[in-house]
Formats: structure tokens, sequence, C-alpha cells
């Protein structure tokens, strides 16, 4: 028998073997960490980088660090840059940026920091260019406002350059104070030209991931997927105008995300002592949407230059009013980072915990970035809109979808246990989402496992309140609900008690004593009773299904399998007691209120109406049938007991055409029998019947739902007419026939073929 | 610079090799990886006949050249084994009987057998992985050494890349190998870069590119973080 006691066989790993994993597989120190704080400038070994020796650290940013350095070959000092952060681990992003580098040291202007070199050692990625020695803008701003005609001098230059840079085809797209230096002669100088980008043949750039600075960003670089052009260096440009005459950068002061599609407003609003048309102009610049801007950086050099000269410049007057408002509320990169985190653990691929916590720190990140005040529901709402586009839906991901949902209802478990509030909210966000993305059958398969899984304590609470009920109904319900659902949970002792009881009270009563056999024979680990079903094979041996319920862990040797069949076959009838356990535990079960904790989250999925009655199908439909494994084994025509005892051909078939052929019997009961005959009989009239019944079957669980209204009708009928005939019911309802068309086959023929006959299994990830 | 090499695994996903050197360097990883496999099927329900089990997928996946049915798209080994595994159990167990239907009576009797996370086939897989994987890192970072003629300070270093020594016993290693006591402390920092790295390449080997390495990385140190307490 496949039984679960067999399953456990613990291997022997020890702890060290795993301490050595994990440090094997431990996050390497970041390059940034690895630069800034474990480098030992001391250590010759540490200092030395190829042709370069490290001699201080200068600086870091969000996407280098910086280093003084000697270069041996030129013998000349340099600075170093070292490219971090998100960039420097991404395969793309590493040849973007030797591309673009590369280009980037072919520029050669007075205003413009050269490259002297690119390359990279050991893993980590770099860029040399001269050391200068002065302030950076930033820094001067800090200390000296700056007047406005020095200040139209300096945007002058700094546009010439970046205009010099666009006509060979560079965009810097990182534009800002701190990455314009002076040299010793005071002259502004743009760096970090090793971040640009090559224009492609349109004449722009697909916006990549968020790498700017949000102060001097255009609203375009925050939208991955979006071209930019010349006009996202016009608008940081604005940016650094913005600063220069009001003293924040445009943004700095507004910066919840709905601003930032909103007009800045007039530097005049601060200091009416700003010339109106330099306050125009910088505005101009500023546009969130491009199309009003300068169209190239020379528009907006011209317009400054007439404006030092005194001349009348092109944007005054303008109508520059209008609003755009778009949705860029869905962060991209956050989008991204949650989805693939949720997929993951979604389909179970890997640990929830670590792939929680950096989507969380992702959302964490995109929510600063973005200024938003991150309301606790907005974020649910969103988190669940992206599971529930990333869950499988549809009747050809049922497994997957299966176990997503458990996988989700899982980590709810885990990590809201005892909150069933939260669990309750953040199921309502994601029913609500996935109802929104058209995946209802989702809910259903979510509901099952909602009620599996955080049902336990109903269950529980059922059991005691059975047992003390004490009838023999209430018992068997006990008895029935009681059973254990997974590996390591054992019968309670009200549970293991009520068994006795339904031995001891009602010896004579087959139902009862079936129960009790079955709960012996179903459970996970091997049962303490065996006595159960020898009372029942004795009292009552003439309904071939007692015979099945052999305790769990008993011996099964050929013989003792091949003797029971044979008594099995000799029985007169086959019952498997389903309308009468059903009927009985729909009544048992009755207005029975559920706990808040299950109450809770399965209002988030249904009604409150309907969480009792679910609850009650749910138990129904979870209550155990017998396992037929060691007979349909035993029974097939090359089995080794089939060879050895000769009765025993005729005693499985004896079996299994009562099995299939019992109106008492369940649905699998009547398959699996018509399994064993098939294998039996092949090119027989037996056969082409029990072929028929499975054809049946597959096109009767077309019809089949989960849907409550659906599943409560059909336990219904099965009290009242039986399994067999309750699904044929459900069919009608459908609208569909109780027997399939001539000729019907269904969507995976697969279905009606025997296990053996099945082609080898069809491989996709 | 920045393109992947070929990888043991690109190289069984590539078209353009003879099926001999496919089948050969196929026969070689799931050997590699047996342990993994073993776990695999010891955590399953046919835990009773693991090894036959281990035995005849290895044997069936190389006779039977299960590689080419690897998607494009699988980027890495170890999740198109687990995929081959799992497909391999369903067969066996289909074999046994058990589940027929795809809906409802089948399911019920599923569940009360199939037990809980914890104990996933899955999971011990994932973990015997991360530890045939780094068994492997280490025969070859101790090639490394040995190939510089340096064997000695692996051996000698090796027992402490959990812990370091304390200053008497480096002092006392230091005498063996004739060197200071520092420069021992140094040589073991370093071991431990080099070990680390050594995982990373030998994880590189099993995928098609850098993203699905560090995936993979990440899904098996999540495994190990877990544990074998399961």
């Amino acid at each position: 028998m496949i039984a679960a006691d067999e399953s456990v066989h613990v291997s022997t790993i020890s702890q060290a073997e795993i301490c050595i994993a994990r440090l094997g597989l431990a996050e390497l120190a970041t390059p940034e960490a690895m630069l800034w704080d474990e480098l030992d400038l001391d250590d010759p070994d540490d200092r030395r980088f190829g042709d370069y020796e490290l001699l201080d650290r200068i600086g870091r940013g969000g996407m280098g660090v910086v280093f003084r350095a000697h270069q041996l070959s030129l013998a000349r000092e340099v600075a170093l840059k070292f490219i971090v952060g998100g960039l420097a681990h991404k395969a793309s992003a590493i040849e973007r940026f030797f591309a673009e580098a590369r280009a980037a040291a072919r520029l050669h202007h007075p205003n413009i920091v050269s490259v002297f070199e690119v390359g990279s050692v050991d893993g980590m990625h770099f860029f040399s260019m001269p050391l200068l020695r002065g302030q950076t803008l930033a820094e001067h701003i800090a200390a000296t406002p700056m007047a406005q005609t020095d200040s139209v001098d300096l945007l002058l230059k700094l546009g010439a350059a970046v205009e010099y840079a666009h006509s060979l085809g560079l965009l810097h797209l990182d534009l800002k104070p701190a990455n314009v230096l002076f040299d010793e002669h005071a002259q502004p100088l743009i760096g970090d030209f090793g971040l640009a980008r090559h224009v492609d043949v349109d004449g722009g750039v697909d916006a990549l991931e968020m790498s700017g600075t949000p102060d001097y960003m255009s609203p375009e670089q925050r939208t991955p997927g979006a071209r930019l052009d010349a006009r996202a260096d016009v608008y940081a440009l604005g940016a650094i105008l913005h600063e220069l005459l009001g003293a924040v950068p445009p943004r700095a002061a507004a910066d919840a995300q709905a601003a930032l599609h909103e007009r800045i407003p007039s530097l005049r609003l601060r200091d009416s002592t700003i010339a109106k048309d330099l306050d125009a102009i910088c505005l101009k610049c500023l546009q969130a949407d491009p199309q009003l801007r300068y169209t190239s950086v020379r528009e907006f050099t011209a317009d400054l230059a007439r404006y030092r000269d005194g001349n009348s410049v092109s944007v005054r007057q303008q109508p520059w009013h209008e609003r755009v408002w778009r949705d860029v509320r869905r962060h991209p990169a956050l989008a991204l980072a949650t989805a693939v985190a949720l997929a993951s653990m979604l389909i179970g691929l890997a640990s929830t915990s670590w792939q929680w916590q950096r989507a969380e720190r992702a959302r964490a990140q995109a929510d600063r970035e973005q200024g938003i005040a991150s309301a606790q529901s907005e974020r649910m709402r969103q988190l669940a809109g992206l599971m529930a586009a990333a869950f499988p839906a549809g009747d050809a991901e049922r497994d997957e979808r299966d176990s997503s949902a458990k996988h989700a209802v899982a980590w709810l478990k885990q990590n809201f246990s005892g909150d069933a509030a939260a669990q309750r909210a953040l199921l309502t966000s994601f029913r609500e989402a996935l109802t929104a993305a058209s995946k209802t059958d989702v809910v259903a398969t979510l509901l099952s496992e909602i009620v599996d899984q955080l049902g336990e304590e109903y269950r529980q609470d059922q059991v005691v309140r059975l047992a003390k009920k004490g009838d023999r109904d209430s018992l068997i319900a006990a008895a029935l609900i009681g059973i254990p659902r997974s590996i390591e949970s054992t019968s309670s002792a009200v549970h293991a008690a009520v068994l006795q009881r339904l031995v001891d009270d009602h010896a004579e009563d087959p139902f009862a004593l079936y129960v009790a056999a079955l709960a012996c024979h179903v459970q996970p680990q091997p049962c303490a009773h065996p006595d159960y079903y020898a009372r029942l094979i004795a009292a009552f041996p003439d309904n071939a299904v007692h015979w099945v319920l052999r305790p769990k862990g008993a011996k099964s040797s050929d013989q003792t399998l091949a003797e029971m069949i044979k008594h099995a076959a000799q029985a007169t009838h086959f019952d498997d007691y389903l309308s009468a356990r059903v009927g009985l535990l729909r009544t048992a079960l009755r207005d029975e209120p559920a706990p808040a904790s299950i109450l809770l989250p399965m209002q988030a999925v249904i009604d409150e109406g309907e969480v009792a009655p679910s609850l009650r199908r749910d138990a129904v439909d979870s209550a155990p049938l017998p396992m037929f494994v060691d007979i349909v084994r035993a029974c097939k025509p090359d089995s080794s007991a089939m060879r050895e005892f000769a009765f025993l051909r005729s005693a499985c078939s004896a079996f299994a055409e009562k099995g299939m052929r019992s109106s008492d019997a369940t649905i699998l009961s009547r398959m699996i029998s018509g399994v064993i005959l098939r294998r039996l009989y092949k090119g027989t009239p037996l056969e082409a019947e029990a072929k028929e019944y499975r054809l049946q079957y597959v096109w009767l669980s077309q019809f089949a739902s989960k849907a409550p209204g659906t599943a409560e009708l059909l336990q219904q009928d099965l009290v009242a007419f039986g399994e067999w005939e309750a699904w044929q019911r459900q069919a009608e309802r459908a609208g569909a026939a109780r027997t399939p068309p001539p000729g019907w086959v269904p969507a995976n023929p697969v279905m009606l073929m025997l296990s053996e006959e099945r082609p080898a299994v069809p491989l996709h990830h | 610079m920045a393109t992947f090499p070929t990888t043991r695994w690109s190289l069984i996903q590539a078209n353009d090799r003879s099926s001999a050197e496919v089948a050969a360097a196929w026969g070689e990883l799931v050997r590699d990886y047996r342990p993994a496999i073993l776990a695999f099927f010891r955590r399953s329900l046919l835990a009773r006949d693991a090894d036959d089990l281990t035995q005849e997928f290895l044997l069936r996946s190389i006779s039977d050249g299960w590689w080419s049915r690897a998607d494009p798209q699988v980027g890495c080994f170890r999740h198109f084994l687990l995929v081959l595994l799992r497909r391999f159990l369903a067969q066996q167990r289909d074999a046994g009987h058990r589940r027929f239907e795809v809906f409802d009576t089948a399911v019920v009797e599923a569940a009360l057998v199939e037990g809980t996370d914890a104990q996933t086939p899955e999971r011990q897989f994932d973990l015997e992985f991360a530890l045939c994987l780094v068994r492997i890192a280490l025969t070859e970072l101790r090639r490394e050494y040995e190939r510089d003629g340096r064997s000695d300070v692996f051996d000698a270093l090796q027992p402490w890349l959990l812990e370091a020594p304390a200053h008497g016993e480096l002092a006392v290693l230091g005498a063996r190998l004739q060197a200071a006591p520092n420069t021992l402390a140094v040589q073991l920092k370093r071991l431990r870069t080099r070990f680390q790295k050594a995982v990373r390449a030998a994880l590189a080997q099993l995928s098609v590119d850098a993203a699905h390495a560090e995936a993979d990385l990440t899904e098996l140190r999540a495994a190990l973080a877990m544990g074998a307490d399961a």
C-alpha cells in the first residue's frame, strides 16, 4: 500500500554541511560595501587594482564610488569611478555601460570631464577621469547663492557642452549640480558622461530602470519604456537653473506623486526679483510633457542668450498652461519586482520569506522615491492586483492553480497567524482583484484552501461538540470529521474516544463499525486498533467494501491480499454508505456557527450567509473514502499475487463487477473497479462496459463545479438519489445530456486511458 | 565580456552538438546531482523504492534522451530536473493506481496522504542539490590550489572555513606550512572568498545566463535557510 508511514525517510545531513553550504551560497558583499567598507587600503594587495593603485576614497553616490588613484603605467593621478548599485549586477546594464562609456570617452570639450579609460577588473567596472580638485556645483550653491547673471553664464556653458554631446548622439540623462565640477580655473565641467546613453536611429532611447536623481529627472525618465530624447536633458538643465535661481530644485518641495505632472509654480511667487523672461525660460524647460519643452538644448541656450543680451525671448505669453495628467501611479520598477516575487512565491518555486522581503524592500524604496504617503490599503490593493494577475486560472492550469492557492493561503496563515481581521482584509483585496481580472474560478479554489487550512479550529470544535452530544449519528459525524487531514497531525484524544464508543456501543450497527474501521484505515499514522476491522468483517462480511478497510500499518503480503480479495468477492453487495454519510454529516453540522478565526477570512471570499453551508460542504466532501491501491495492484494480470494464486483472477473480477455496477458504490469505487476489469478482460464486452462508464464519468465531470449553489444542490441530490444519479442531474441542470453524444471525445483523451496506455508525460516547464 | 559563456547546461540545450556528446554531458550532470534525485524520491510517497526509482530515473533519462524535452526557455538545470522528477514520480504513482480523476473523489484521497509543505520532496531535493553544488565547488577549488602547487594550504585551511582558528592553532598550522599566522589568516579570508566564487561558478554551469543563475542561487539559499530540520 502506498502509505504515508513508508514515506518518511529522514536523510542524514549534518548541520556542519548545511553551515558550509550556507557560507558558500551566502550573499557576497555588494561592490559598494566591498569598496567602501571592506577594502583595506593599508593592505598593498587590496590597494592594487589592475593598472591602478587606490589611494583614497573621494566620494560615493547612488551609482558610483570614486577613488583617488595612481595610474601606474602613465604615472599620473586620476579619479577612478566604480559602478555600483543595481547597474553593477545586470549583464545587459554592464554591456550598455561599456558601450556608452566608450562613446563618452570620445567627447572632447572644454566643459566636459574627459573619460580616460573604461574597464573592469575582477568583475568591478570602472572608468577613470582627470582628478579635479575644485568644488562641485552642488557644494558651491550650498555655500554661496549665485547671482542671476552668473547663473545664466553658467547655464550657457553647460548648455553648450550638452549640445555638443547631443550632436555626437549622446544623452547625459543625469545632469545635476553634483555632476558639475569646477577646475582650478573655476571653469565648470560636466562629469559622469560614463552613464550617458547613445541615441538610436530615431534620435532617442527607451527609458530603462530608474537610475537618475529624482529631483532633476524628467517625468518620462520615470516611465520605463517611454522614449527619451534631448528634451530629457533640457528638463535637467531647467531644474539646475531653477535651483540656481530659487535655491531649491523644482520638485523638492512638491514631491507627492500626484504633483509629478503638475505645473511647476513660477519662481516669481517666491522671489519677485527674478526676471519674468528667465522665469518663463526655466518653466519652459520644466514642462511635464516633453512636447511642451524646448525641442533642443540649442533652442534653450538661444533663448538664454537672448535674455542675457536683452532681446525678447521666444517663450513669453506662450500658451503653455495645459495640464497633462498621466497615470503613472503604477511604479514600473515596483510592479516588476513585486510581480516576480509573487509569481515565484505562488508557484512555490522559492521560499516565500526572502521574496517577500525583497518585494517589500522594493516597494518601500519605490514609495520613498515617488514620495507617496503610502496608504496601507493602497499597497494592499496594488499587491492583490499583482497577485491576481500572476495567478494561474482556467482548466488547463488546474494543478498550478490549486497549488498556488495552497501556497497563498499557507503564506497568509503563517504571516498573519491569529489575525483573522488582517487575513480577511488581504483576502478581500485579492478576491476583488481576481474578480476584476475575470478569474472567478480561482475564488472557489481559494475558498476550499481557506477552509482546509484555516478551518482546523472549526473542525476540532465540531468534533468536541458532537462527541458531547453522544448519540449515534453525532458520534459517526465526529468520527468522520476528526480524521486527521495531514501527515503530521495525529488523531485527537476526543476523536480516539469517539471511535472506541462507536465500536463499544454500536457493535450491531454496520455503518457505525464501518466508520470506525474507515478512520483506522485512512489515517496517516499506523492504526493502534486493528480490532475495529476484525470486528467489522466478523460481524458484517457481506459488504465487499468492509474487506477493503484493512487498518493502516497492517502487514500486506501477497497472500493476505489475495485472501482479502477472495472474501470481498464472496460478499453479497458493495456499499460505500455514501448517501447515508453525506446526509448524516449535513444534518449534524446544520446551523453551526463558524468561529471568528475562519468566519472572517471566509467572509472575504463569500457572503456571510454562505460561510456555514460552505464549511459544512467542505466537511462532507473531505470525509475520506477507502483506498483501493493494494487491490488494484494485486489484481493486475501480471502481478506476483496473480501468478501465485490461481483463484485470484476470478476473485478480482467478481469483486470489480460488483463494484462497477453497484448503485451504492461511490463513483471512485466504480471507476477503480472498471480499471481492474479493463486490465483483466481486454477485448471483451466487459472491457467495453467499463470504458463506457469511464466515458460517461469524464463527460459528467465537466459539469462539476465548486460554485456554492451548484455544490449545495449536488450534495442534496447525492443524499436523495446516490452519487451517480446526482452527477447526471447536475449535467442536466447545466443544460447537458446525461450521457455523452455519440462519438464524443474529451478535450484530453488521455483521461480515458489506463495509466500504462498513456503516452510519456509531456514535458514543459 | 557580458555574454555568458557556454555552460554544462547550455551545452545540453545547444542544437549543434552530436547526440553522443550531449548524452555524455547529461549523464555526467545527473550523476553529479544523484544525491538530490535520491532525496527527492525518499521524501515521496514511493519512498520505499527510492533507490530503484533513482536508478531507473538515471537510466531512462539517459537512454530516452529526456534532455531533448527541455524547452529553450528552461533557464536552468535544477528547474528542469525537478520538472522531470515530478513527472516521473507522477507516472510511477499513476502506475500505482492512485489518481484516476481530475476532480473530487480522488483528490480527497490524495489530500489525506500527501503531507504538507514542510516535507515536500522538492524541499529535500533543493537542500541536497545545494550540498552537491558545494561539494562540486570544493572539489574544483581544491584542483585550482593543486594547480598552483598549494593543495597543502587548501587542505590545512579548509576545516576552518566556517570558523577562524584561534591564534594558537594558527601558529601550529603556520609552523607546519612554514607561514606566519597573519599570512595564514589572510589566506583563509581569501579561501572563503574563492570558495564563494567557486560555488557561483558551479551554479553558473547549470544556467543559460547570469539572471537564471542568480535566481537559482536565491532559491537554494532559501532552501538552506529552512535547513534539514523539517
